[in-house]
């Protein structure tokens, strides 16, 4: 067995005794014919084993179950809708905030309504238009009819 | 108690807190020294006591005995502790003293037996103070806690061979550091 092997094998397997017994002879077979990794085997005892089989378990603490058992025994926060906290936000909004967001509602409801009365009247015209030229279809188009006064606002316009 | 039996662990799943205490009192001991060999911190071992039994009674309705108790408690306290220590080193960007030769305990302490345990002690706090997490957990679960390689692999979900590699490097660096430590000392007689 080669030396470098042999210490890779002493560092874990040999002195924490998890290696077979076939290994375990070689190894021990090349340790009597190598002073250099007897050594080494001498020193991974001294400071890799010994120095832990003296160190003494700790004492749980007592205490260390009251606070399990506490937070075993609290009760468990469910996340439920709670609508006064949902809309806690709006308490924080400042008035000044609510002034021109009231402002900008009644603008755009302003011209929503005014654009209504504009779409309104043009359909009324429209209408009217379309009508008079209706009447005029059904008359044959002969110069009087389309003369009479039929009432409608383009009449009132160019005469 | 001599183990866990399994009608206590189903007794502990439907919520029987007497049953869980008897699971607590049986494995405290491997989860608490864990956490204080991790953390080298009473407090710092508590809070990592306490979150693993809150883990372990949280979520042992899911347990369904493919696996040994043991294992799986095992397996949550040393998942905790590692991330417990990763998290902690991030938080205080703090790069472990892994080179610090300063820290090894003087060798010419050693006397008494009291002393000499105290020396001991020392050296092996300061010996998982220069490795990373997951060298340290094994070092603890195999020097202290006496575990078979098998048996720190199924703790640590790794293969058998990650388990010899870890030791293996954990080992290697405390070799060197202590070689080093040894050069200082004799420079410093030699002086």
């Amino acid at each position: 067995m080669r030396c470098d092997k042999a210490r890779e094998i002493l560092m874990t397997d040999f002195i924490d005794g998890q290696i077979d017994n076939g290994l375990k002879k070689e190894v021990e077979l090349h340790l009597k014919t190598c002073q250099g990794c007897r050594e080494a085997a001498d020193s991974m005892r001294d400071v890799l084993t010994r120095p832990f089989s003296s160190i003494k378990k700790e004492k749980v603490p007592g205490h260390l179950w009251d606070g399990i058992r506490g937070n075993i025994e609290k009760p468990v926060r469910t996340v439920s809708y709670d609508s006064s906290k949902a809309w806690s936000f709006i308490r924080r909004i400042p008035g000044p905030v609510y002034a021109v967001f009231a402002v900008i509602v009644l603008i755009v409801v302003g011209l929503r309504l005014n654009a209504g009365i504009d779409r309104r009247n043009v359909n009324e015209y429209l209408y009217s238009q379309a009508e008079y030229m209706y009447s005029l279809d059904e008359s044959n188009g002969s110069f009087e009819t389309a003369n009479m006064d039929i009432g409608t606002d383009i009449e009132y316009f160019f005469l | 108690m001599l183990s866990i039996s399994r009608e206590l662990i189903l007794r502990a799943q439907d919520g029987d807190l007497e049953a869980f205490k008897a699971i607590y009192d049986y494995y405290s001991g491997f989860v608490y020294n864990i956490s204080i060999g991790m953390t080298r911190k009473k407090e710092d071992a508590e809070e990592i006591a306490q979150d693993v039994f809150l883990k372990v009674y949280r979520s042992l309705k899911s347990f369904e005995f493919n696996a040994s108790l043991k294992t799986w408690i095992y397996r949550i306290t040393v998942n905790t502790a590692i991330n417990y220590c990763k998290k902690k080193t991030r938080e205080i960007n703090m790069v472990f003293p892994y080179e610090d030769i300063e820290m090894l305990p003087v060798a010419e302490d050693r006397g008494k037996n009291e002393i000499n345990d105290e020396y001991n002690k020392a050296l092996v706090r300061s010996f998982l103070d220069m490795l990373n997490p997951d060298q340290r957990a094994c070092i603890i679960l195999r020097n202290i806690e006496g575990l078979s390689y098998q048996e720190i692999a199924k703790t640590l979900n790794v293969n058998i061979n990650t388990v010899r590699t870890r030791l293996k490097r954990a080992r290697e660096r405390i070799m060197n550091i202590y070689r080093k430590r040894g050069d200082k000392n004799e420079v410093r007689q030699g002086a």
